[in-house]
């Protein structure tokens, strides 16, 4: 037989068993005894290959993606730098905010003119209780006027120049403000210690001040407005001559948190302010 | 001349450094006094005029940014340049501990000085707790002096090398 028709014979063969079994196999949902040997030879093998393929298709899809995670990785911090960036602003100016309506809360309670001004330096050596602020005599600002923020009194101004005042704190044994005891009315001077706080002194005998007593100014000493907060008292005792009481103060204001503060131009029949500031105020 | 320039820019940078950002690194009752430490420095490794003059000029610039009244700390640095000249020509200060010593009690002789005219001028409340944060602003002052007397070192003999001696 030439081998071309042997060939042809047996690719008939083959597709005339294959229509065979095709058209004569039973429609059974049930695979064959055939059909289960060779699903069970094969099984194992399918698995390895199968999980082969499925390891080589995650790597290589892993490789793939981190190529591009690794791009988003870098936008994805950059844009978190950024936002760490904006959120920082976003509270300084949240914290400002607050702080400016307090001042401006402040401003309009008062019934004369003021001038917000910022904390610009402290006292070079740590000496002297004094700060520097960013308004000066081209702004209206004046020596021994006060200083005040939402909390309380913070000191008078000491020195000034054309832009810029040096502030004496309260907490500063050279500065002495007249102050009453809100509850119980008495009348003392208050002056900085430099054992930290304020001192009350010259409080008569008979005065029933107690610790936790809100100090308040009086208004007397021509530098600072009736009513303002000045401390709480801590402790009190009899001074060391045994005519007056004296407390011990805690300012209302804590000095190191500062950064702007209230300075009070004038007052009703205070202050002359010179003409031509008044915009400024 | 140029020690001169070398002193007027180290100086600005500690004014600056001592009104602003010194706060961040110390509580500002505690913060060191850096103007004394450079005063000293000067005394031990400028020329004696130069180290006089700064001595001088930063003391006045120190009165305007402080409470102090104007020519206490010039007065008060000048002194502090004598007596650092006297202590580093009878006992050579060369170590930085012996340095940072003699700062301490300088430190603390200014600050006894700054009390004493407080004192002069009214009641300043003077007690156990006012005694420990002068001795402690003492301290820090004196061991602050053996950071900044490397880095001034440092920045003199680059300062030199860039623009001759």
């Amino acid at each position: 037989m030439p081998r071309s028709i042997r060939d042809i014979a047996i690719i008939l063969i083959l597709i005339g068993g294959g229509l065979l079994i095709l058209f004569s196999s039973p429609k059974e949902p049930e695979a064959g005894a055939v059909s289960r040997v060779v699903y069970s030879v094969l099984r194992p093998f399918q698995q390895i290959i199968s999980a082969v393929h499925s390891r080589v298709k995650h790597t290589w899809e892993g490789y793939i993606s981190l190529v591009h995670v690794q791009a988003e990785n870098a936008t994805l911090k950059e844009e978190i730098r950024r936002l760490r960036r904006e959120n920082t602003v976003l509270q300084n100016k949240e914290g400002e905010n607050r702080r400016l309506t307090k001042l401006l809360d402040l401003k309009t309670r008062y019934e004369f003119p003021s001038l917000v001004a910022q904390v610009v330096g402290e006292d070079a050596l740590g000496w002297y209780r004094t700060l520097f602020v960013n308004r000066g005599s081209e702004d209206g600002v004046a020596p021994d006027m006060p200083v005040t923020v939402a909390q309380g009194i913070v000191g008078r101004i000491a020195k000034t120049s054309t832009d810029m005042s040096r502030v004496l704190l309260v907490t500063d044994p050279n500065l002495t403000v007249d102050c009453r005891v809100a509850r119980t009315r008495d009348r003392g001077l208050v002056s900085g210690s430099l054992e930290r706080g304020c001192i009350l002194r010259y409080v008569s005998l008979k005065s029933g001040m107690a610790p936790g007593d809100e100090v308040v100014t009086s208004g007397l000493d021509g530098v600072f407005p009736r009513g303002l907060n000045v401390g709480k008292i801590e402790r009190v005792r009899k001074e060391a001559q045994g005519l007056f009481l004296e407390a011990l103060v805690s300012p209302a204001v804590d000095f190191s948190e500062i950064e702007e503060v209230l300075v009070i131009l004038g007052r009703k029949g205070g202050f002359d302010i010179q003409p031509g500031l008044e915009g400024k105020r | 001349m140029t020690d001169g320039i070398f002193m007027l820019f180290t100086g600005i940078a500690a004014l600056v450094l001592q009104t602003t950002s010194l706060a961040f690194l110390a509580p500002i009752d505690y913060k060191p006094d850096m103007i004394l430490i450079l005063v000293a420095w000067a005394t031990l490794r400028m020329p004696f005029g130069v180290a006089a003059g700064f001595a001088f000029t930063a003391g006045i610039l120190i009165d305007l940014l402080s409470g102090a009244p104007t020519g206490l700390f010039a007065l008060l640095y000048c002194l502090i340049f004598l007596t650092c000249g006297y202590c580093h020509a009878t006992l050579h200060l060369e170590g930085r501990v012996a340095q940072a010593v003699i700062i301490f009690g300088l430190t603390l002789a200014s600050g006894g000085i700054v009390l004493l005219m407080r004192w002069i001028s009214g009641p300043v409340g003077f007690g156990w707790k006012a005694a420990q944060w002068f001795f402690f602003k003492s301290v820090f002052t004196g061991l602050t002096s053996m950071l900044v007397f490397p880095v001034l070192e440092r920045l003199r003999s680059g300062y030199t090398r860039l623009v001759g001696a």
